[in-house]
């Protein structure tokens, strides 16, 4: 009797179930997302930038922006970024200098967008490797991470693991250590399957950017302790009209990756 | 700023040693069966209109003139007793009430005696006995008391599964909670599922919404004061419960002239994760203990322990493991029979740790305090009653030591910055008949805290240790210029704080006001809708201000012969210095809190109605509230808006409606039946008003802070209570109880998320829901 009950009681608690909840509707915004970037330990660099627009939440797909005019601007140097694929612009660049301004600008509805930034370092990628750890559900991926961190610069990480996985860490409590940290895959990654982890440096802005957005996009879900929601803002400028920034970043960074292959 | 202080302390002195011919009847107000003490028993004289109530350890005084009266003695649950009286000298006397059988006819109540009952000077007071926590059906069926006090008028929760209680629009933080007058920091088991009070342990509870006597300071929304029992003095017992989650075994009895009581809960291992062979578990368990020694007439001493752990462990790789600790000793000394003293040396500890083996990081922070306290109580004469004392308190934070969990983790050892500080309290409390229909209550508390000097302390540019980029429009940390010398990182914060209630008795009914102000110097850093067991503590100081609250309530009391009574009561309140976190504030291992929170204000209103029967075969109570609960932030002035545009927006805590129903009925001597009902508007939240990718991901594009609201919660949960007829011959006393949590097996919802669905990879609104319909089942006996 008393095992039959415990049984019941410990099915009904804690369910997620999808529910159509009728949402507001906020204006049609310009979103940037912007990468300078170049390998770490390497010289020639690569802007791309992907505009887009803010759309109804429950739509499937988004809308490209591919009327735009998008120009980084170093020192007096301009170098005009075409567009190369719907929405995408994107350009090379011989080589990054640190202490040095980068500027975008760009031109869109009649609007001009602008953020600027400087080079950020990053650590080194030392290995992936696979784990055979479990967190919650039992059905998750191990992988181990290992990293080298720059002493006293106080470092930010991205990684993107692949398939929307990205995670963000700081060496608040491992600065200049070669560090090691695991990340679990769920159940819907594939195996044998080879994906490219990607690494890339940040600053403290960026970094609590990512925070927010990787929180809002609900990938370390909701419950009772989800933290309070409002808008987040990047570094995107609008020029004409500063009381209607674009969202998104641009970020000037190093960036290492490494394969990694579930089995 | 009020200045209520003056006035009556005049009419105090005035009135002061007028009495010829008068003597004192003294003693204690004691359970006749177990010989406990009992507490806030009314004791009433009719032909004076006067009366008064037993204080906090059982004690009563009264000074009458010389005469021949009837004593009233009464207490909810036991059997009113008459006492006919002839006073001309001192004298002692020590009074045992009988637990009312479980009487089924009514009790008519005279007129005259309700009349004086209704007129004390005290509002926003709810009292709960142990009866009715223990009757009042909770999911699985596990009697508690934070779960009932959610019932009562402008109480509220942030949801199911929420740790802490919110009371008239106020944080979870801001509730002063005494488990035998030592501070409790986390007041939940399992991350809300429980509460940490054991309620076989309890003798008395009261919660303090408003006119909070000025005995009480330091938080800033409410007193919940908990009494354990002493123990039993007449015999040994021993009960228990057997329930699906938990079970608990208490034993009392005498020792000596003195007596004991220790009780133990704990929860079954493995309770909300998978099956037997899984490695995770969750579990929690608490010991309550005390012992009362009564050293001679005029001298006892009480020693209270309180021990609890949570332990949350998945698979060795994430351990969680928090609870509370509480020691204190209090010793009680008459002096006169007319002045009683307390004194009390209380020591409380709240440990927190986490080791997250994946990531090879160990992290144990807690908070100490030491406690002294000594309190008085003069009963002048029939008209006035003084309380005043002295508190002291020091505080030690630890918000974290971090260490490598394993030899080959990366992570460093460091020691964040440890605080200290003191606070200390002078204060005086007068209860004044000052005629038949007007009485007061009126008392001044003196604050006087102190954040002690540390090293690492920043200082900022132009002191501002947030700041706003006008460019980017978001708030930024301040830039740090340096750090204070040791001896200049102290502040120093002296207050002055006013209370007042004063009522006015009409034929069976009394209108009452009160006003308060109260300091709160701690804060609980959190930017979650409820407390996590991760938040941490910090203390004011010289970035961080103490929170301020002024709060206005009026009340209309009244009661009928049926046994009916009807409280109906409206408050305003104003917080100023309430922190607001600006957006993506990082508060873990945060060092400088200040850089991150920008002071704002809180302001609540709102109307509370309390219909509440509470003697016969049927008893209910129906409290309803409406209320607003609000926050606005207006910025630093440095070209910033604030939050949400520096409008007042709605707080978590904003319940607009707030409706709960509890009814029970006693069928027969076996059974009995008891049912809640609730209602409560959605908790404010922020829905998305658009999406966009970023970094390949869909996000949800939010608009202003707490612009929507989640659905309703409303629920039903029925039990029912068989108590077997005790067999020929033996003691033994079981109870079965059963319940249904959510009968109608409504989903509410704890939170709604948005994000894209990692299959279909279309978004939608996920609804998190805690419990469904909980069917349960206790057993419990009593030797």
């Amino acid at each position: 009797m008393k095992k039959w009950l415990f049984i019941i009681a410990f099915m009904t608690i804690a369910c997620e179930d999808v529910v159509d909840i009728e949402l507001p509707q906020g204006p049609v915004q310009l979103v940037v997302d912007a990468e300078l970037s170049r390998a770490v330990g390497g010289i020639e660099a690569t802007i791309v930038v992907d505009l887009s627009l803010t759309t109804d939440f429950y739509a499937e797909d988004i809308t490209k922006v591919s009327d735009a005019v998008v120009v980084l601007h170093t020192g007096s140097e301009q170098l005009s970024v075409p567009q190369t694929d719907p929405g995408i612009y994107a350009a090379d660049l011989a080589s990054l200098s640190e202490d040095t301004p980068y500027s975008i600008e760009i031109t869109h509805n009649n609007q001009t967008y602008s953020a600027t930034e400087e080079l950020v370092l990053s650590g080194t990628f030392d290995a992936a490797t696979q784990g055979d750890g479990q967190l919650f559900s039992g059905n998750e991926t191990e992988v181990v991470v290992t990293i080298t961190d720059l002493e006293g610069l106080g470092n930010y990480y991205l990684f993107d693991f692949g398939y929307n996985n990205l995670f963000v860490t700081r060496d608040r409590f491992y600065d200049g250590q070669q560090f090691s940290f695991s990340y679990f895959y769920d159940e819907f990654f594939p195996k044998n399957t080879e994906v490219h982890i990607r690494m890339v440096g940040i600053d403290e802005d960026f970094y609590n950017y990512m925070q927010i957005l990787l929180s809002h996009s609900g990938q370390n879900g909701g419950g009772p302790f989800a933290t309070a929601t409002s808008a987040l803002k990047g570094n995107i400028t609008n020029l004409t009209n500063p009381s209607s920034p674009a969202l998104g970043y641009f970020r000037v960074v190093e960036h290492s990756s490494l394969p990694f292959t579930a089995e | 700023m009020m200045r209520l202080g003056g006035v009556p302390f005049l009419l105090f002195v005035g009135l002061w040693g007028h009495a010829q011919n008068r003597y004192t009847l003294s003693g204690e107000v004691l359970d006749a069966e177990s010989m406990e003490t009992l507490i806030g028993v009314t004791l009433l004289v009719p032909e004076l209109n006067t009366g008064t109530v037993t204080n906090a350890y059982g004690f009563y005084s009264l000074t009458l003139p010389e005469g021949n009266y009837n004593l009233v003695v009464q207490y909810l649950g036991y059997e009113t007793q008459t006492i006919p009286l002839s006073l001309d000298q001192n004298s002692k006397s020590d009074i045992r009430l009988v637990p009312a059988a479980e009487t089924l006819d009514e009790v008519i109540v005279t007129d005259d005696i309700e009349r004086i009952n209704i007129k004390k000077p005290e509002m926003s007071i709810n009292r709960l006995s142990a009866s009715t926590i223990q009757q009042t059906p909770v999911v699985f069926g596990e009697p508690d008391v934070l779960k009932t006090i959610q019932l009562l008028p402008g109480v509220t929760s942030a949801g199911e599964g929420a740790s802490g209680f919110n009371v008239r629009g106020g944080a979870a933080d801001q509730n002063l909670i005494l488990l035998d007058e030592a501070s409790i920091y986390n007041s939940s088991h399992l991350f809300g599922f429980f509460s940490v009070f054991n309620p076989d342990a309890i003798k008395d509870l009261r919660l303090y919404k408003g006119g909070i006597p000025a005995k009480y300071g330091g938080r800033v929304s409410s007193v919940l004061d908990i009494y354990q029992k002493e123990g039993n003095k007449e015999d040994f017992k021993l009960n228990g419960g057997i329930g699906l989650v938990a079970s608990r075994l208490l034993a009392e009895g005498p020792i000596g002239k003195g007596s004991f009581l220790v009780g133990g809960r704990g929860t079954y291992a493995h309770l909300f994760l998978k099956a037997t062979d899984n490695p995770n578990s969750a579990y929690f368990y608490d010991l309550n203990t005390k012992i009362s020694f009564p050293v001679n007439e005029n001298n006892k001493l009480y020693l209270s322990g309180y021990f609890g752990r949570d332990v949350f462990d998945v698979d060795g790789s994430f351990v969680n493991t928090y609870g509370n600790a509480v020691f204190n000793l209090r010793w009680n000394h008459l002096f006169s029979d007319r002045l009683f003293s307390n004194l009390s040396l209380i020591y409380s500890d709240y440990y927190y740790g986490l080791l997250l083996d994946f990531a090879g990081f160990d992290w144990n922070s807690g908070i100490q305090n030491t406690n002294l306290k000594y309190d008085l109580s003069y009963f002048a004469n029939e008209q006035i009653k003084m309380d005043f004392g002295l508190q002291s308190t020091f505080y030690s934070f630890n918000p974290g030591y971090i260490e490598p969990a394993r030899t080959d983790s990366g992570i460093l050892a460091e020691q964040l910055l440890k605080k200290y500080a003191t606070e200390h309290a002078l204060y005086v409390d007068v209860s004044h008949n000052i005629t038949d229909q007007l009485a007061l209550q009126y008392g001044l508390r003196l604050n006087h805290y102190v954040r002690l000097g540390q090293e690492g302390l920043n200082t900022y540019e132009n002191n501002q240790p947030t700041i706003y980029n006008t460019e980017l429009g978001i708030y930024q940390k301040g830039v740090v210029s340096g750090t204070y010398d040791q001896n200049k990182s102290s502040a120093t914060y002296t207050h002055l704080e006013p209370r007042l209630t004063l009522s006015y008795a009409l034929s069976n009914s009394a209108i009452k006001l009160s006003y308060n102000r109260l300091n709160q110097y701690l804060h609980l850093i959190s930017n979650t809708s409820s407390p996590t067991p991760l938040d941490v503590w910090a203390p004011s100081g010289p970035h961080l201000k103490p929170q301020q609250l002024d709060q206005w309530a009026v009340g209309y009391f009244t009661s009928y012969e049926n046994g009916i009574d009807v409280q109906l009561e409206s408050f305003y309140k104003n917080v100023n210095n309430r922190l607001d976190y600006i957006d993506g504030a990082d508060l873990v291992a945060n060092n400088a809190v200040e850089q991150v929170t920008l002071p704002g204000d809180v302001r609540a209103y709102g109307v509370e109605l309390l219909v509440k029967k509470s003697t016969g075969r049927f008893k209910s109570w129906l409290a309803y509230t409406w209320s607003k609960s609000e926050q606005q932030t207006q910025g630093l002035g440095m070209g910033d808006s604030g939050i949400n545009q520096g409008a007042w927006y709605a707080n978590a805590y904003d319940k607009r409606h707030d409706l709960s129903i509890n009814a029970s009925y006693t069928l027969n001597a076996k059974w009995s039946l008891n049912a809640n009902l609730i209602y409560q508007s959605g908790q404010p939240t922020t829905y998305p008003d658009g999406q966009y990718t970023f970094a390949g991901l869909r996000v949800p594009n939010y608009g202003l802070r707490n612009g929507s609201r989640l659905p309703d919660y409303h629920r039903l949960d029925i039990s029912a209570t068989l108590k077997p007829a005790i067999k020929k011959g033996k003691t033994r006393q079981g109870q079965w109880i059963f319940g249904i949590y959510n009968l109608y097996n409504r989903k509410n919802a704890a939170s709604i998320s948005f994000r894209q669905n990692r299959e279909t990879l279309r978004n939608e609104a996920v609804r998190f829901s805690i419990f469904g319909i909980v069917p349960s089942l206790t057993y419990r006996i009593d030797w």
